[in-house]
Parts: structure tokens; C-alpha cells; sequence
């Protein structure tokens, strides 16, 4: 196999990136797919059952209403999601957990883990002067600067809005430990945080790692797990000639499996996405619109 | 570099997903209007020859410009307002007893005609701040809060609503913050039942100032009238606000902190990102068409 990935890729098999033949390198473990999964539907679901929650005068929520059955339904629904969500983020810190304990994580600070360092500064000036024209590309390691700050956003944003949430779901046991004005805040943290995490989902991550005209509609890497080699030394250089340098286990040959299923379910879940992110964003915006009227008044 | 060529199976695959949805949505919305069709039908009006009579004359719209008074809004009443009355299956007569004669002359019609059902909720509200007659202008009746020939059965969200966004009519702010600002209020507000409402904490036909020393939101007795659903409320439950400004910018100054906190990494997430974002997109737009302008 180390022949094959010796020798320079052809650029034919470049232009076809589906192609059975193509070597690919095991990104991600079954179970961070399977996070990102139950990730993904809760977060869907907390959406389609949250927004109409706080913004019930639209027409959308209306229409929502129907399918959870009432307000007090996609209450009642919000809180089942909540805990698939949470679950996510307890799925994550078991697999975390494996992974250092089993040895599979040895260098998570180093240029291919997943903690921010300072070359992530140096790859975003580098990256801003690339996308425009004005330089070569930043060596990236495995993870870029955008997808780190995608996972610590997710990190934060699962604290924030699980623990106000939890402060909303459970008043009483939050007012024994919190004071009486830090729940109203929790109501804040959690409105704004819900359009921060929906709008940064359903626009920034979309566009950046599955809209993108490379990968169109998809990047099927969050269902297989495995990226093709020439997208790894396309998109992560310096990851690349790591791989290459240290002869790792890590390239395969590909898997030949249908795509159709992940084009389907990303489909729908993407077109759900964009057009509650259309939704929320101009109801947010006539509310915001409206207050600012107020105030200058 | 060539652009790489969508695959029509990939397509094809989006646009089976995207049906799929809309038909999974469908369905949904069918199950619901499915079981909305099944719930109880209100009690109809039992068409006596009296009821139809006032009808014939009341459910002309022009009947509402043609009187002047104050409550000639009420006298529109067509077959359907009964319908979704409670009082529906009554004789207009059975409240109207005044009336006599189809030209009739009085107007003052059903004043004190829901006491003989309803006595218990007429003693609490003789003894209640809105019996109490003051300058602040016209004190609510019945009517004001229940309304008159379409008052919903009491059990139902139409009900529950109705009483609290007639609160609203008089307390426009105290409302706002309520159902604007407030969950449990946004969640009441589109008909949510499980969730306090005005009443709840106030009282009904009997409410009274809150520095009234036996208002249930007196400061002496508000942590108990918490405790009627939030049984294990610590002492300082009382301190979480429940008429919440909707304003971006609460008077609370810890709370407007935690609001300009949030809208400035709403506005700088998005400003960066959106920015970074773009010029991606256009980078591999460029690159995949084999558009110049691209440093390789």
C-alpha cells in the first residue's frame, strides 16, 4: 500500500472524488460520527421546537405549533431534545476520555490536535491574504484555526445553553444556589445564545464545511469518517506530509459505499436548516427593528 | 484546475431528501389538524324561536354602527358567536330577562344577570380592588374580562387566554412584560396550558393591590403563592422577576450587562465569521470554475 502512496496521485483520480480506488485517511472514529449525529438531530430538534417558542407571533411558529402539538408540546419537546443534546456532550467527554486513557489522543497539543495554538493566529492573517489572492495557502495541520474555533463554539455554546436551560427547566433548585436575578439572566443567556448557536450552525458551519462548491452539498467525511488522501493534502498540508513522513496506518484504501444516504439526510437536514435560519434571523430582526423604534422614542 | 462535476445521483439524492422532508412535515401537520377535527365540538345553540329571533336582527354587522353607546360592539351576534359560547345552549332571554318585545327599548340588557349562575365569583369581586370605583376610568365588569355572547368554556386555552389578554387591555405594560419577556408568558400567550398565567398569581374575580396585606403577591405572601406550584422554591425565589422588559436594554444593570455581553459575540461572531465566510466561499467558487484571481 506504501507503493501506491509513494508514487504522485493522478490527476485524474483527483477530478473524481468518489472514485473506489482513491486512498482516504481516517479522520473520524465511529463514535465522534455518532456524537456528531445525535449532535445534529437534537440540535434540530431544540431548534424547530425552541424558536416558536420566542418568536410565536411569526407565521413558522404557528405551523410548528401544529406539529408539536400546542405550546405546551414543544415544550415538552424541547426538554426530550435538551437531553439527547446533553447526551451528545456526555457521548463526547466519554470519547475523549477512551481516547487519552487508550493512548489514542498522544498529542492534542500538538500541530495536528485539536487545542489552539499560536500558529492558529499566524494560519489566520496567512488564510485572510490566501482567500484574496495575495499568498500561498497556510500550512494547515489537521484541524484548521475555523474548525477549532467550530468545536470550542460548540463546547462553549453547550455550556451555556445546557446549564441556563437546566436553570430554566428547574427554577427552584437554581434559585438554592443562584440568586434570584441570575435566573432572569439565564432566560438571556439562553435566548441569545439559541440564535447565536442556530445562526453560527445553520450559516458559518454550513457554508464552511458543507456547502462549500468543493463538497457540495456535503462533506460525507462526518459519515464515513474517511477524507481521500488528495483532499487531505488539498486542504491540510501540513497534516499531509506528517502522514507521509511518519509511514501512519492511517491511510487506507477506500471503502466502496453508497453516497446516496448521507446526500439524502444532509439534504434534508440542511434544507430545514436554512430555512428556519431565514426565518428566525428576519423575525429576529423585525424584533430588533421594533426595540430600537421604542427606544428612540 | 477543471471544476469538479456535480453528480446528477448526488442531485437526485438532495432533492429524494428534501421531498422526504416536506412529506414527513406534511403528515405531521395532517396527524395534528387530524386531532384537532376529533377534540369535543362546543355545544351548539339549541335553535329556539327566541334566539333565532334576536339573531335575525343582531348578525347584521350594520347593527353596531347603527346604535351609539358603549357596548355597541357586543350587540353583533350571529349563530357562530353562540356556537362558541359556553352560554350558547342558553335562550338569549335567560340573561337578556330585561328585554321584552322585539323593539325593545332598554339597553342596559344583561347587567347583573351572571350573579343568579355565578354567585361565589360575584361576592369576590364586590370585595375586590375592581369593584372599587375610582377616577382611573371605567372599572371592568364581567364582560370586560370574560366577554359577553362568545365566553369560551372555561377549560380550554381560548379561555385561559382570553381572561389574561383582557389583563392586558388596562395592564398594557405589566403585559408586554409578562407575555413578551417572560417564557412561561410567550408559552401562555400561543395558548399553553400548563404554565401560570395572570390569574394565577393574582387572583381572579377578587384580586387586590399588591400592598394589600392578603394579596397573594403581597411581599409578605409571595413566596407561598410561588410555593402553590414551585413547591421546593428556596427563600430567595421571590427575587426572579417575573414581568421581564422585553427591551434589549434592561433597567436591571446586571441584566443589561448579560445583554450587551451576549449582542456584542452575536454581532462579532457573525461580522468576522460572516466576513471570513464570504471570502471562502468565493475563493472555491473561483477555483472550482476556473475563474482567475487564484494564488495556487
Amino acid at each position: 500500500m506504501s507503493a501506491t502512496l509513494d508514487e504522485p496521485i493522478a490527476e485524474e483520480a483527483e477530478l473524481q472524488p468518489f472514485d473506489e480506488q482513491t486512498a482516504v485517511v481516517k479522520r473520524f472514529s465511529f463514535w465522534a460520527r455518532a456524537t456528531h449525529a445525535v449532535l445534529a438531530t437534537s440540535v434540530f430538534g431544540l431548534v424547530l421546537s425552541g424558536m416558536p417558542l420566542r418568536y410565536p407571533g411569526t407565521f413558522w411558529a404557528k405551523a410548528l405549533f401544529v406539529v408539536w402539538s400546542g405550546a405546551d408540546g414543544a415544550g415538552a419537546w424541547h426538554r426530550v431534545f435538551a437531553v439527547g443534546f446533553m447526551s451528545a456532550g456526555a457521548m463526547h467527554v466519554l470519547g475523549v476520555i477512551a481516547g487519552i486513557a487508550s493512548g489514542r489522543f498522544p498529542k492534542i497539543f500538538g500541530p495536528d490536535g485539536i487545542m489552539l495554538r499560536p500558529t492558529d493566529v499566524r494560519h489566520l492573517a496567512e488564510n485572510l491574504r490566501y482567500l484574496r489572492g495575495h499568498g500561498p495557502r497556510p500550512e494547515f495541520g489537521r484541524f484548521t484555526y475555523l474548525e477549532k474555533f467550530d468545536y470550542f463554539a460548540e463546547v462553549w455554546g453547550l455550556l451555556v445553553i445546557g446549564l441556563s436551560g437546566l436553570v430554566m427547566w428547574f427554577p427552584a433548585r437554581a434559585a438554592g444556589v443562584l440568586p434570584g436575578w441570575a435566573v432572569n439572566a439565564a432566560v438571556i443567556f439562553h435566548s441569545y445564545e439559541g440564535l447565536l448557536a442556530m445562526g453560527f450552525l445553520f450559516s458559518i458551519h454550513f457554508f464552511n464545511t458543507h456547502l462549500r462548491p468543493e463538497v457540495f452539498p456535503v462533506d460525507e467525511v462526518i459519515f464515513s469518517g474517511d477524507l481521500p488522501l488528495h483532499e487531505v493534502r488539498d486542504r491540510y498540508p501540513g497534516w499531509y506530509s506528517r502522514l507521509m513522513a511518519e509511514g501512519s496506518g492511517r491511510v487506507l484504501p477506500e471503502r466502496g459505499r453508497s453516497r446516496r444516504p448521507a446526500a439524502i439526510v444532509s439534504g434534508a437536514f440542511l434544507s430545514v436548516g436554512l430555512v428556519m435560519l431565514v426565518m428566525v434571523m428576519l423575525a429576529a430582526l423585525a424584533e430588533g427593528a421594533r426595540s430600537m423604534i421604542d427606544l428612540l422614542r | 484546475m477543471r471544476s469538479v462535476p456535480l453528480d446528477p445521483r448526488r442531485i437526485r439524492a438532495i432533492v429524494t431528501g428534501m421531498t422526504l422532508t416536506a412529506t414527513l412535515l406534511g403528515v405531521q401537520v395532517l396527524i395534528g389538524s387530524a386531532a384537532a377535527a376529533q377534540e369535543p365540538s362546543p355545544p351548539t345553540i339549541s335553535q329556539t324561536s327566541g334566539s333565532s329571533e334576536c339573531v335575525g336582527c343582531h348578525a347584521d354587522p350594520a347593527i353596531q354602527t347603527a346604535t351609539p353607546g358603549r357596548f355597541r360592539e357586543g350587540l353583533y351576534v350571529t349563530h357562530g358567536t353562540l356556537a362558541e359560547s359556553v352560554h350558547g345552549i342558553f335562550d338569549c332571554t335567560s340573561c337578556h330577562s330585561a328585554l321584552t318585545g322585539t323593539m325593545h327599548e332598554r339597553r342596559d340588557a344583561a347587567q347583573s344577570s351572571c350573579v343568579r349562575c355565578h354567585p361565589d365569583q360575584a361576592e369576590a369581586f364586590a370585595n375586590g380592588m375592581h369593584a372599587e370605583v375610582t377616577d382611573a376610568g371605567p372599572q371592568p365588569t364581567c364582560v370586560t374580562c370574560h366577554g359577553s355572547h362568545g365566553v369560551p368554556p372555561v377549560d380550554t386555552p381560548a379561555f385561559d387566554t382570553r381572561a389574561s389578554r383582557e389583563c392586558q387591555d388596562c395592564h398594557n405594560e405589566m403585559g408586554d412584560r409578562f407575555f413578551g419577556g417572560n417564557p412561561f408568558g410567550m408559552e401562555t400567550h400561543r395558548g399553553g396550558m400548563n404554565v401560570a398565567t395572570c390569574s394565577d398569581c393574582h387572583g381572579a374575580h377578587g384580586v387586590l393591590a399588591a400592598d394589600d396585606p392578603a394579596s397573594p403577591v403581597n411581599r409578605a405572601n409571595i413566596l407561598e403563592t410561588c410555593r402553590q406550584c414551585h413547591t421546593n422554591a428556596p427563600d430567595n425565589f421571590a427575587d426572579i422577576r417575573v414581568h421581564v422588559e422585553s427591551s434589549p436594554f434592561p433597567s436591571d444593570p446586571r441584566l443589561r450587562m448579560v445583554t450587551l455581553y451576549m449582542l456584542l459575540i452575536l454581532v462579532g461572531t457573525f461580522g468576522f465569521f460572516g466576513y471570513h465566510t464570504v471570502l471562502g466561499i468565493k475563493h472555491e467558487w473561483r477555483k472550482t470554475h476556473g475563474l482567475p484571481k487564484v494564488a495556487r
